[in-house]
């Protein structure tokens, strides 16, 4: 119920494929998908184990609500050890491979191991095995899918794969399923790849039960009352996506732009949201072309985008004038805001690359921003790019870096390193944007001071969904903070760090959060689930995921030390707009914050807090 | 006034509530793929098109049921399967031609809209109102009559609209 | 108005049923030649399997239906008929007079040509009274001889296996289910049905059934030596119209009764429909009748009452459909699943999956299919075959992408779903 209570183990160097039933006293101490996830990947790997060895796993992991009639019910987890980082990874995702997943029967997959020629994984409800991908191997996650559902002959599978950067390793490669969802963050995309393992190609037709359906269907279309309530789940996400932050970041002065050199972007008004909605001067169509929901979601922030067919990046391209995924704000910040690119069809265009190839575009874009300034500034030069003009602005040098980097080939190599590796490499360490050697996304710190606390401490390098407090400080919700205050920010960054754990853990998505509390969330749960579910049991649930994936990095290496920012955000004041003159005083936060946490001053949990959270 | 089911595609997201809610009213478990109500997803995502029966007058599957298992229910004005009865020999599978009335492998038994007798679930849970349940008369809902007639092109079924 | 039928399969029963629509007042009476309540033979595989009992084979489960549409079931059978004085005798009862007359008689299992073809453990599977007869005399392991691969044989092949019967095939054809697949798609399911345990002979004659004790087992002799032993044999060779009674009357014949575009005979108060009546195909434009074929059964007896009662109303979707279920594996043919002279056709064969689709083509109009190893979705193949539909590019488009007509159809239709 809810759980299907199964877990499938794939041994990819031996090939078996075993089912076994899922650890129910796990279950209730850490609900499903990232949090019982981790704790299957805790209890059985090697902390300090090479991300990349066959010794590390891979985890894809569903939620007790993936796959039901709660609203976006479509989230599932990809939780490993990061190449990137070398810290816990968990990369959500969404669209209709995790309610696949979950319809077959399965809460799980761990991969072990690692196959001696590509494989892939079939699954068709409980039958599974692992099959010869050695004709899979070298084309692209599109390609993949549809080569995939013309095997099956089967029109309705669902598959999440990896493309080229996979492959070769990049070491921000993600996984993507469904053509344009992903798993993108920390290069889980990289661990796939080193297992062999091409894809996942998933039919399930068995049917997701639940505890209490009746009260599951009461408790969703509350829940689904609160989000059609919501100025910004039921106005601001479906009419313009994500998008509709970057002209309001931007006007905040908290956009990174250009490497974090500045926080506001003249392009903005261009890449963004609106702008992808207005008919384009060239050929009269808009960019967008339709908006798409993940499985069983209500809000359908997702975009279908098409690009002008004359554009320089796609024209004689057949296979790229087609309707797919479009831009999200993430994105167009990292491939647009941080390199200082404002043609729209260019940025859309590198989206669908990252998408068809699985590349993650906040570490991509930053790390082509880090790259553009070292060309700027001479540390490269157009012998290293292989003659790629590497200006800051240039639509034509991002797309081709893009495409390099990709398949692995010349500058691309270094690209494909991360930015930290790169200006490491070019002896320019402080030009990368990165906490735990990831790269930050579309929030300047320094015009949003809780960004910069979430950032420094998040688990799996820096990253804004770990605990979104843009939701507070710039669109009120829960209530509203002054975004350029430290005050209080410890206690919002750990409260929304714990929901967010239990959020990624229930198998619903984390933009419920806007309209939804937990007080809302705990009675879907509550009903879908065996025992008793409260706001309060499930808070504790968060904080123990929080802690259990701090110990696990404190057994990779990390101390406190890592929890900090680039020096660009905490020395170099924002130029301009409302936060000009300002640097983000993580000092001022972060005592604060461990002391909150229950932790030691260089932010170790101490005995009495793991004791109180059973860990 | 029979009330029908008013289809609004540029509304739909694909988001698959309401084959989750039909799947969960049909089999008791949320199962998309065995639900009475699809989205038809195409041009690479770009169009969606939710797709059920039209509960058609003179309804080919109730018409060849050859154990009269399919009847009509006067006060919906749905087309109804009786399970215990349907042999799940399929033939009003390949007779209805909008490909609505399916078979279900599991069960045995064809499946299809029934309105929910009334308080149609698809309707219910749908969060952009792509369905609605309406009064059969309202304007719009013939616009999916005359669909039903263009796939009825035969002067037989030209007559039997008239009747 | 004074209407008749014989018959009270599914054409006759539908058509007695619009003629009262049509016309509250007339008297109508059906002709039943077989006693208790008109039956479906469609649903005789899923009462050996006791899926069902006999009151769910009922073509209408309310035994008062037929009282309550004041439509008098007469239990007798036809033995000639008179056109001058528009009577209908009757085999037991007195003659009856019409109006209108429809004949919607059926057919009858085609006889095997064979010595033995009459010793008491070979039968059909034809009427009720044959089922009760072949459950009665089935046991777990039982091993039982079906002659003849054909579409009728072939549904009862699963209900058999599942009684626990141990089955032979026997098929004088090259292949199984000949007029409803080609070779390939045949093949699919005969291997199929293998690997459930059924054994079969193709291009086998049946030369003898021989007694090897007197009502004991027997043994099937093939032309080709091999001897079969079998406690029971199932003959189904085929059918053919029953219409002995119309033969010496001035209606005019070919393998059946012809009828023009409205369903109507040679004599211009007589309608035929049904497994009787032959009538030219949609495509082919043959005279043909398509047997066991419910919908089109139901669509000429509703179509020939309407036209019986006055209303002037062609009938002009004569093709074939069929769809079988073996073991799981669904099939399904539709219309010239053939091909027609200068069409095209696309074809997917998946054999790994058991899977197959062709699609074929005249101009740009769909006009036959066969799908193998799916169920989802069919009735839109019949759709478009049936609307004759001009599908302009969007047929190249079905040529490229075969598993993609749920688009194709939408995007057909899409005037009436674009709101």
């Amino acid at each position: 119920m809810s759980w299907t209570k199964k877990i499938l183990r794939v041994n990819l160097t031996t090939g078996s494929c075993e089912s076994e039933p899922l650890n129910m006293e796990w279950a209730r101490q850490y609900l499903g998908q990232r949090g019982l996830a981790t704790k299957y990947l805790v209890e059985e790997t090697d902390p300090s184990v090479d991300p990349l060895s066959a010794d590390n796993k891979m985890i894809f992991a569903t939620g007790p609500l993936t796959g039901t009639i709660a609203p976006t019910s479509g989230r599932w987890s990809v939780v490993t050890k990061g190449p990137l980082t070398g810290a816990i990874a968990c990369s959500n995702s969404g669209g209709f491979f995790g309610a696949e997943l979950k319809n077959a029967g399965w809460d799980m997959i761990i991969f072990e191991g690692r196959a001696e020629a590509p494989v892939y994984l079939d699954i068709n409800n409980d039958q599974v095995s692992l099959k010869d991908a050695s004709q899979l191997w070298g084309t692209s996650v599109w390609e993949t899918e549809d080569k995939l559902r013309e095997i099956r002959g089967d029109d309705d599978i669902r598959v999440a794969s990896i493309g080229s950067a996979g492959e070769k390793g990049v070491l921000f490669a993600a996984i993507v399923n469904d053509k344009d969802r992903a798993a993108g963050r920390s290069g889980v995309g990289a661990v796939m790849g080193s297992k062999n393992l091409k894809a996942v190609a998933v039919r399930g037709t068995v049917g997701v039960t639940v505890d209490d359906p009746m009260g599951l269907m009461k408790a969703s279309g509350a829940a689904k009352g609160a989000i059609s309530e919501n100025a910004v789940t039921s106005q601001g996400l479906p009419t313009y996506g994500t998008q509709v932050l970057m002209n309001v970041i931007n006007e905040l002065g908290a956009l990174p732009t250009r490497n974090a050199t500045e926080v506001q972007f003249e392009g903005a008004h261009l890449v963004s949201g609106e702008a992808m909605t207005e008919p384009r001067k060239s050929d009269g169509e808009a960019n967008l072309v339709s908006t798409h929901a993940c499985f069983g979601c209500p809000i359908s922030c997702g975009r279908y985008s098409k690009i002008d067919p004359e554009h320089f990046t796609v024209k004689g391209k057949s296979q790229y004038q087609i309707v797919s995924g479009g831009l999200e704000y993430e994105n167009a910040w990292g491939l647009g805001v941080a390199t200082g690119v404002s043609d729209l069809e260019a940025l859309t265009f590198a989206n669908f690359l990252c998408n068809e190839q699985g590349l993650d575009p906040i570490t991509c874009g930053s790390t082509i921003g880090a790259a553009m300034e070292l060309y700027e500034m001479g540390a490269i030069t157009s012998e290293d790019t292989n003659g790629i003009e590497l200006e800051f602005g240039s639509a034509k040098a991002l797309v081709e870096i893009l495409e390099a980097t990709a398949k692995g080939e010349g500058f691309g190599r270094d690209i494909a390193l991360g930015s930290k590796r790169l200006c490491d490499k070019y002896g320019h360490p402080e030009l990368s944007m990165t906490v735990k050697s990831q790269e930050f996304p579309a929030y300047d710190p320094r015009g949003i001071q809780g960004m910069g606390l979430t950032y420094a401490t998040s688990n799996r390098g820096a990253c804004h969904l770990r605990s979104y407090t843009v939701s507070s400080e710039v669109l009120g919700l829960p209530e509203k903070t002054d975004p350029h205050t430290t005050d209080g920010k410890a206690g919002l960054v750990m409260a929304f760090q714990d929901v967010t754990a239990v959020v990624d853990s229930s198998g619903t998505c984390i933009f419920t959060t806007f309209a939804l509390s937990l007080d809302d969330i705990a009675p879907m749960v509550d009903a879908a689930c065996v025992g008793e579910w409260s706001s309060e049991s499930l808070m504790e649930v968060g904080e123990r995921i929080w802690n259990m994936e701090r110990q696990y990095n404190i057994a990779a290496g990390f101390t406190g030390k890592d929890d900090t920012l680039p020096e660009r955000l905490l020395k170099d004041a924002a130029k301009s707009g409302p936060a000009k003159g300002r640097v983000n005083e993580l000092d001022k936060m972060l005592p604060e914050y461990y002391e909150l946490r229950g932790w030691s001053d260089d932010g170790v949990p101490t005995a009495e807090t793991l004791s109180r959270l059973s860990l | 006034m029979h009330k029908a089911l008013l289809i609004k595609p540029v509304h739909c997201t694909a988001c698959q509530q309401c084959e989750m809610a039909c799947s969960y009213m049909k089999v008791g478990a949320f199962n998309p793929s065995k639900s009475a109500i699809k989205i038809f997803t195409f041009d690479g995502g770009g169009v969606k098109v939710p797709y059920t029966c039209t509960q058609c007058n003179e309804a080919w599957c109730m018409m060849v049921c050859p154990v009269g298992a399919i009847t009509l229910n006067t006060e919906t004005g749905a087309k109804v399967v009786t399970e215990a009865r349907c042999v799940g020999c399929k033939v009003c599978t390949i007779a209805c031609p909008f490909g609505t009335i399916n078979y279900n492998s599991d069960k045995g038994v064809v499946t299809k809209c029934d309105l929910c007798n009334g308080t149609p679930a698809c309707v219910e849970v749908c969060p952009t109102n792509a369905l609605t349940y309406v009064d059969a008369d309202n304007l719009n809902s013939d616009r999916m009559q005359t669909h039903a007639e263009k796939s009825h092109t035969s002067a037989g079924e030209v007559a039997h609209k008239t009747l | 108005m004074s209407y008749v039928i014989i018959g009270a399969g599914p054409a006759g029963v539908t058509a007695a049923e619009t003629l009262r629509k049509q016309s509250p007042d007339a008297k109508i009476m059906l002709v039943c030649d077989h006693p208790g309540l008109p039956y479906s033979r469609m649903a005789i595989p899923y009462l050996l399997t006791e899926k069902v009992d006999e009151q769910g084979i009922t073509l209408r489960p309310d035994e008062s239906h037929f009282d309550q549409l004041n439509i008098t079931l007469l239990h007798d059978s036809a033995a000639a008929l008179d056109l001058g004085s528009k009577t209908v005798l009757l085999n037991r009862g007195e003659p009856i007079q019409y109006q209108k007359l429809l004949i919607a008689s059926g057919a009858k299992p085609r006889q095997l040509p064979t010595p033995g073809n009459s010793l008491p453990q070979v039968q059909n599977c034809w009427t009720l009274e044959d089922a009760r007869l072949l459950i009665a005399h089935l046991k777990d392991g039982s091993q039982v001889v079906l002659i003849g691969a054909g579409f009728i044989g072939t549904i009862i092949l699963e209900a058999l296996i599942e009684k626990g019967a141990k089955v032979t095939v026997i098929e004088q054809g090259e292949r199984i289910v000949p007029r409803m697949v080609g070779p390939e798609p045949s093949a699919l399911i005969r291997n199929w049905c293998e690997q459930n345990g059924v054994v079969f002979y193709t291009s086998s004659v049946v030369e003898e059934i021989t007694e090897v004790e007197e009502g004991g087992s027997l043994l099937v002799h093939l032309r080709e030596g091999e001897v079969i032993p079998a406690e029971r044999v199932v003959v189904a060779t085929g059918a053919e119209p029953n219409c002995s009674f119309v033969e010496g009357s001035a209606i005019q014949m070919e393998g059946g009764i012809v009828v023009d575009s409205h369903l109507r005979s040679s004599n211009p108060d007589i309608y035929a429909a049904g497994d009787v009546a032959v009538a030219p195909d949609s495509f082919s434009h043959q005279l043909v009748s398509h047997h066991a074929i419910q919908p089109l059964a139901v669509e000429q007896g509703r179509i020939a009452a309407l036209n019986m009662s006055g209303k002037e109303v062609e009938y002009s979707s004569h093709f074939a459909m069929n769809i079988l279920d073996t073991f799981g594996l669904i099939t399904a043919s539709f219309g010239a699943w053939e091909g027609v002279e200068g069409g095209d056709s696309v074809e997917i064969m998946d054999s790994t999956h058991h899977r197959y689709l062709c699609y074929q083509f005249d101009g740009d109009r769909l006009v036959g299919a066969t799908t193998v190893g799916r169920s989802h979705d069919l009735g839109i193949i019949k759709g478009l075959i049936q609307s004759k539909a001009s599908l302009g590019r969007l047929k190249e488009k079905l040529k490229e992408q075969p598993e993609r007509l749920k688009e194709i159809y939408l995007e057909w239709s899409k005037p009436g779903f674009r709101i």
